[in-house]
């Protein structure tokens, strides 16, 4: 080939190997594609809520376990209802909490008062909680109780009566019955007096013992009633997978 | 031509970096939105917390107590004691009155019982046995509360249980006692001599037993 030919032929396949890139890459720039379908989350909601009826027992006196089962005055209850739009796992911890923060100094305590714990899961059979059943009760200051923390909320440190998980709505009925199995732990109080009259208007013998009342030695033990409280608490959180 | 060939090529270069860079950047924010997306997920679920604490719970009780009013001047002290029969020892003068007062307010029975506390006899003195010993207990009113029995048939000593029902109007309740004693009229004294002398003391006790 002479010189013309080689040299029209390189001409022309540089311009083609131009043109080739040169649409190549505007090939790269152009291929910018909007879809045509939308893709959107949109937030479900998970509520829980505790509706509770409280007590306030006075002058009780310490019971057998059967008598403070059988009270109808002495049952704190929380209804727990969820309600969920999606699915979602929460668990929760039902617990005393404020237990005896009022008169944590006075004769009755932890150790003079028993609990009855159950749960009725939407409307179904009762369950026990925290080692009581149907006929006995557990003092709240035994250690199972006393020292039982939360599963799903790490500031219930102790006095938890159940840990459990709820998946979609649902209603769990909460009751607490509680009473005071022994007498309260205070000292006794003994004073004696000489000459007393059985008829405390009578003031001295002759007519204490004119009125036929008995005039004499009178010791008197006493002790001091106390009182003990506390709150129930739930806390829950989403148990993630 | 060479010239414009080289700045051909350099714009073809530099274009193609920059598409390059653009992807880079693309992919880039692409995942740090996908990174987002899932840390805000993330940190959304576990925040999520329900905590409730209720109203307080109370149940109390009321102070209690229990008296023993022993009279000064009506009590068993008996010389000379012979064996004597139930009719004679149910009405013999020597008596020991005494009365126990419950106060509670709370409406409910407080339980308690009366028993006999065997003392040690004086110096010089023999002891009569539980088995030679009757007592006898009447309310105030002269009403039998516990017929004459002998001491030695009493469990534990205790002589009788009483339980007063307390309701909000009842907080104190007072109940009156009058006890006797006296040896048996079983027992043989034919060896009894003013030289050898018997006794038996005691006292009585009372002690709340339960609440109901």
């Amino acid at each position: 080939m002479d010189n013309k030919k080689v040299l029209g032929i390189s001409i022309a396949a540089v311009i083609v190997l131009v043109v080739a890139i040169i649409a190549t890459s505007y090939a790269v720039f152009t291929a910018n594609i909007t879809g045509h379908e939308e893709n959107a989350l949109t937030t479900g909601y998970v509520t829980m809520r505790c509706t509770e009826t409280t007590f306030n027992v006075a002058n009780t006196q310490p019971m057998t376990d059967a008598q403070g089962i059988a009270a109808t005055n002495n049952a704190a209850t929380c209804t727990l209802s969820s309600e969920m739009s999606g699915t979602m796992t929460v668990g929760y911890d039902v617990a005393l909490t404020d237990v005896d923060a009022d008169t944590p100094s006075d004769s009755l305590g932890e150790g003079n008062v028993k609990i009855q714990a159950s749960k009725s899961v939407n409307s179904g059979a009762v369950q026990y909680l925290a080692g009581t059943s149907a006929s006995a009760g557990k003092l709240i200051s035994d250690t199972s109780i006393k020292n039982a923390a939360g599963t799903y909320d790490t500031s219930i440190t102790g006095y938890k009566i159940d840990s459990s998980t709820v998946t979609g709505n649902s209603t769990i009925v909460y009751t607490v019955k509680t009473w005071v199995a022994s007498e309260a732990t205070g000292t006794n109080n003994t004073t004696t007096q000489d000459g007393e009259c059985s008829d405390t208007t009578k003031t001295t013998q002759a007519a204490c013992e004119a009125a036929g009342e008995i005039w004499g030695y009178r010791q008197r033990v006493s002790q001091a009633g106390g009182s003990f409280s506390f709150k129930l608490k739930v806390g829950a959180s989403q148990v993630l997978s | 031509m060479d010239n414009t060939e080289n700045k051909e090529t350099e714009k073809v270069q530099v274009e193609v970096k920059d598409q390059e860079k653009n992807n880079h950047s693309a992919l880039k924010l692409g995942l740090l939105i996908a990174a987002f997306v899932v840390l805000m997920a993330g940190v959304s679920f576990a925040v999520w917390r329900f905590t409730y604490t209720g109203s307080k719970n109370t149940i109390s009780t009321g102070g209690i107590s229990l008296e023993l009013l022993e009279s000064s001047s009506n009590v068993v002290t008996i010389t000379n004691a012979l064996p004597k029969g139930d009719t004679d020892g149910k009405t013999q003068t020597d008596v020991f009155d005494f009365a126990v007062t419950t106060t509670s307010p709370r409406a409910g029975n407080m339980i308690y019982t009366i028993a006999l506390s065997k003392l040690s006899i004086d110096s010089g003195m023999t002891a009569l046995t539980d088995s030679q010993v009757k007592v006898y207990l009447e309310d105030g009113a002269g009403t039998q509360l516990v017929a004459p029995t002998l001491i030695s048939n009493l469990t534990n000593y205790q002589l009788y249980t009483k339980t007063d029902a307390h309701t909000a109007s009842t907080q104190k309740i007072t109940s009156k006692y009058k006890l006797r004693a006296w040896i048996d009229g079983q027992v043989d004294a034919s060896n009894w001599t003013s030289s050898t002398r018997y006794q038996y003391k005691f006292k009585v006790t009372v002690s709340e037993s339960g609440e109901i």
